[in-house]
C-alpha cells in the first residue's frame, strides 16, 4: 500500500548569484512499512527533498509538483492543516538538529509532548508515570549516558550528538507513519550508529513505519534501505531495490560511488576515484549533468539530457540504457 | 624493521571537568577531572602510518595534541628520537615544534579565512626563516605536488571546495618536511569521491618523502587503507594495538570486536552493536572501563584494571580474558 507519492517535484532557491535548481523533476513512491535510502554527494539535493516533503523549505525556495501523503496533497494544505500532519503523520530529524528543539523547555517536557501526541492519536488515556519510564528507556536505547540527568536539561546544555539522539528518540516515541531522517547518525559513533539503525529497523518491522533515510554513505544506506535512490545534481539518476543496485549498479555515477568506498590497503594500490567535482546548480552542465565526470560520455550525452527510464525493475537516467 | 620515532611512558592528560574557582576552593570541593588520556604507553614507528581509532571522546585528538606538544601532559613522558620532549621549554620547544605538524579535522574552520592560500601554505617555512624566491618556489612546488592549480595561490579558503581546502592543509603540513604528522580525521568532512583523492595523495606523499603519520579516524576503511599499525582507544586507554590488517581481521579485545561488528558495509545485512550503557568519563567504570558493555565481563573485570599483554606476535591487548593466571 502506497503511503507517499511524490510527482514531478522541482525546487529552486533564489540567491544573489542566480537561481539554484536544487531539485529537478523528482518522482517516486514509498509503501507502508518500506524504507528508502537517499544517497548522493554533498549538494545533490537530499536535504532539499526532505524539507520539501515535510513542507519546511526556507522562504527563498519555490517548489512545483505534488506530494500525496496518505491520500492528501501536502502541496495544497494550509499552514494549520500542515501542522496537524506534521504532528502525527510525518516526523523529521534534521541534518543540523541544533534548532529543532524549543530552547525554553526542558528535554523532558518536549519528549513528554511527543508521547502525548501518540496517546492522543490512539485515544488511549495518558499516564505521565508510564510515559516518563518510556522516555528514560528510549533514551537508554539510543545510548544516551545518564538519561535521568539529561532530561532535566535545556537544549543549549547538550552537545550536537546528544541533541541528535534526543531527536531520534522523539521520533521513536511519537511513532509517525513516515519517519524522515536526514544524516541522523553522522555525528555519532559507529557503535551508537549501529544501535540506532537497529532501533529504526525494529520499529519499522513492529509498527509498519515507513522511512526515508538520507545519507552520503552508501554502506550505511545498505543497512537500512529496502530501496535506494541515488541523486546527482538535483536529479534521481538510479532507483531500485538496494540489493539489486549494490550488486550491479547500472548508472556510471552509482558505479563510481560504490567503487570509491575504500576496501584495499595502500600496499595494494591507489583507490579508484570519480574525477572532477560536483557541478554548480545555478548553471548545471548541458545534456547529462554527470557528463563532465563520466568515463563513458559521448556527444549525445553532452547535448541531450537522458530521461529516467525503467530498466528491468529499476529506474536509470543514462543514455547507455536507452 | 622500522625504527621507533616516538615512545610514550605512562602518558596522561586530565582536564578539569568544570570551572574550579574560588567558591569551590572555599567550600573545599574536590576538583572533578575528565581523564581524556590515562596512563598510555605507545610507540610510533618511522615511515609508517599508525592509526588511532575509537569512540568519540575516547581521547584520540588529545593524544595527537600531546604528541605534537600542542598540549602539555598532566603526567608521563614523550620520547621523540629518544629525547624527552615533555621537559622542553622556550626556544627549544619552539624549535621542536617545527619538526611536527598537525592536519585538523575540519577543512572549513582550520584555515584562516583572511589569508591567501600561498601564505597559509608558506607559514611553517616562514617560521623557519625561509624568504623570498626560495619561499615562493617551494610553495608552488608543493602546490603542484598536492594537485592544486597555481591560479589558486592568490585565493582565500572560502573560494575553495572541501577537497581543495584539505589539500591546502596537507600542503602546509608537508612543506617543511616534518618528521611526524598527525592527521586528525583528514577526510571525515569530505564526500567519498573526494575522500579517495585525498587518501591517494596522502599515501603518495608518504611514500615519496618517507613521512611518519599518526592517523586519527573513526572510519575503519580509511584506517585499513592508509595505516600499517593500529591502536584502538576506549575511554582514555589504548585497549588493543598491532598490525592493522591482523587486528581488523582477527580483533582480540571485546571492544575492538564490537566496533568491527558495528561497521556498516555493503552486503552486511545486520550489525551487532554492543549492549549496555556508555560509561561516564568523569566517573569511569571501575576495573576494565568496558565492563558495563562487555558480554564476557567477569568479577575481576569490575575490580581490577587489566594489564596490557602480548597475545600474538606484535598484538597487544588489555583484557583479563588474555591474562594467564
Ligand atoms: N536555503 C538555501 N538557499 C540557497 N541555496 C540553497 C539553500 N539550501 C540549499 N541550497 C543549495 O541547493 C543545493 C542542494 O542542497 P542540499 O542541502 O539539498 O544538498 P544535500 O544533498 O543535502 O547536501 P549535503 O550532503 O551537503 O547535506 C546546493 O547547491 C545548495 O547550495
Ligand atoms: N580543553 C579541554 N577541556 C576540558 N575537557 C576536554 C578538553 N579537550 C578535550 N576534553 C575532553 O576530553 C575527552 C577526550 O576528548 P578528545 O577530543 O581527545 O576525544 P576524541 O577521541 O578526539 O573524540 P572525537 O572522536 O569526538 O573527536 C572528552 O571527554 C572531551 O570532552
Ligand atoms: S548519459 Fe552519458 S554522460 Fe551521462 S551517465 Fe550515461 S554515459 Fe555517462
Ligand atoms: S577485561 Fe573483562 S570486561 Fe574488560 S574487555 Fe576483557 S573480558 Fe570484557
Ligand atoms: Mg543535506
Ligand atoms: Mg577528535
Amino acid at each position: 500500500m502506497t503511503l507517499l507519492e511524490v510527482n514531478s517535484l522541482s525546487v529552486t532557491y533564489r540567491t544573489p548569484f542566480g537561481t539554484v535548481k536544487a531539485l529537478d523533476d523528482v518522482s517516486f513512491t514509498l509503501n507502508r512499512g518500506e524504507s528508502i535510502a537517499v544517497v548522493g554527494e554533498s549538494g545533490s539535493g537530499k536535504s532539499t527533498l526532505a524539507l520539501a516533503i515535510s513542507r519546511l523549505l526556507p522562504p527563498n525556495a519555490r517548489f512545483r509538483g505534488s506530494i500525496i501523503f496518505d491520500g492528501v496533497d501536502l502541496a495544497k494544505l494550509s499552514p494549520g492543516e500542515l501542522r496537524a500532519v506534521r504532528g502525527t503523520g510525518i516526523f523529521m530529524v534534521f541534518q543540523e538538529p541544533a534548532n529543532s528543539l524549543n530552547p525554553v523547555y526542558k528535554i523532558k517536557d518536549q519528549l513528554m509532548e511527543a508521547v502525548k501526541i501518540r496517546y492522543l492519536r490512539s485515544n488511549e488515556p495518558f499516564d505521565e508515570g508510564g510515559a516518563l519510564k518510556e522516555i528514560i528507556s528510549t533514551l537508554r536505547d539510543v545510548r544516551m549516558p545518564d538519561p535521568e540527568v539529561i532530561i532535566e536539561r535545556y537544549p543549549h546544555q547538550l552537545s550536537g550528538g546528544q541533541i541528535q539522539r534526543i531527536m531520534i528518540a522523539m521520533g521513536l516515541l511519537m511513532r509517525p507513519k513516515l519517519y524522515i531522517a536526514d544524516e541522523p547518525t553522522s555525528a555519532l559513533d559507529v557503535t551508537v550508529q549501529a544501535q540506532i539503525l537497529k532501533l529504526l529497523k525494529d520499529l519499522k518491522n513492529e509498527y509498519n513505519l515507513s522511512i526515508i533515510f538520507i545519507t552520503h554513505d552508501l554502506a550505511v544506506a545498505s543497512i537500512i534501505g529496502d530501496r535506494v535512490m541515488v541523486m546527482y545534481a538535483g536529479q534521481i539518476v538510479e532507483e531500485g531495490l538496494m540489493s539489486d543496485v549494490v550488486n550491479k549498479p547500472y548508472h556510471p555515477y552509482t558505479q563510481g560511488l560504490l567503487s570509491s568506498l575504500p576496501r584495499i590497503s595502500k600496499h595494494e594500490g591507489k583507490l579508484p576515484i570519480i574525477s572532477g567535482a560536483v557541478p554548480s546548480l545555478i548553471n548545471p552542465p548541458s545534456g547529462c549533468r554527470f557528463h563532465p565526470r563520466c568515463p563513458y560520455a559521448t556527444d549525445t550525452c553532452i547535448k541531450v539530457m537522458p530521461q529516467l527510464k525503467s530498466v528491468e525493475n529499476r529506474r536509470v537516467r543514462c543514455h547507455l540504457y536507452a | 624493521m622500522p625504527e621507533v620515532l616516538i615512545k610514550t611512558k605512562e602518558l596522561s592528560k586530565w582536564f578539569l571537568a568544570k570551572k574550579y574557582g574560588l567558591l569551590e576552593r572555599i567550600f573545599r570541593e574536590k576538583p572533578v577531572f575528565v581523564r581524556a588520556v590515562d596512563n598510555v604507553n605507545i610507540t610510533v614507528e618511522r615511515t609508517l602510518t599508525t592509526a588511532l581509532v575509537g569512540e568519540s571522546g575516547s581521547g584520540k585528538t588529545t593524544l595527537g595534541r600531546l604528541l605534537t606538544t600542542l598540549e602539555a601532559p598532566t603526567s608521563g613522558k614523550i620520547f621523540f628520537n629518544g629525547v624527552d620532549v615533555t621537559s622542553l621549554k622556550g626556544r627549544e620547544l619552539k624549535r621542536f615544534r617545527t619538526r611536527v605538524q598537525m592536519v585538523f579535522q575540519d577543512p572549513y574552520s582550520s584555515l584562516d579565512p583572511r589569508m591567501r592560500v600561498r601564505d597559509i601554505i608558506a607559514e611553517p617555512l616562514l617560521a623557519r626563516g625561509v624568504k623570498g624566491r626560495d619561499l615562493s618556489e617551494r610553495v608552488f612546488k608543493i602546490m603542484e605536488e598536492v594537485g592544486l592549480e597555481q591560479s589558486l595561490a592568490e585565493r582565500r579558503p572560502s573560494d575553495l571546495s572541501g577537497g581543495q581546502r584539505q589539500r591546502v592543509a596537507v600542503a602546509r603540513a608537508v612543506i617543511s618536511n616534518p618528521e611526524f604528522i598527525v592527521l586528525d580525521e583528514p577526510t571525515s568532512a569530505l564526500d567519498v569521491s573526494t575522500q579517495s583523492q585525498v587518501l591517494n595523495l596522502l599515501a603518495e606523499l608518504q611514500n615519496r618523502h618517507k613521512l611518519t603519520y599518526l592517523l586519527i579516524t573513526h572510519n575503519i576503511s580509511v584506517a585499513r587503507y592508509l595505516s600499517d599499525k593500529i591502536m584502538v582507544m576506549y575511554m582514555g586507554k589504548v585497549v588493543e594495538s598491532g598490525e592493522t590488517l591482523s587486528v581488523l581481521k582477527e580483533p582480540q579485545h571485546p571492544y575492538t570486536q564490537a566496533l568491527i561488528e558495528s561497521i556498516p558495509d555493503i552486503g552486511k545485512r545486520d550489525l551487532k552493536p554492543p549492549t549496555g550503557e556508555v560509561g561516564s568519563l568523569i566517573n569511569p567504570p571501575s576495573g576494565c572501563r568496558f565492563h558495563p558493555r562487555c558480554p564476557f565481563a567477569m568479577d575481576i573485570c569490575r575490580r581490577e584494571e587489566p594489564p596490557m599483554v602480548e597475545v600474538k606476535k606484535g598484538i597487544y591487548v588489555a583484557c583479563w580474558l588474555y591474562v594467564k593466571r
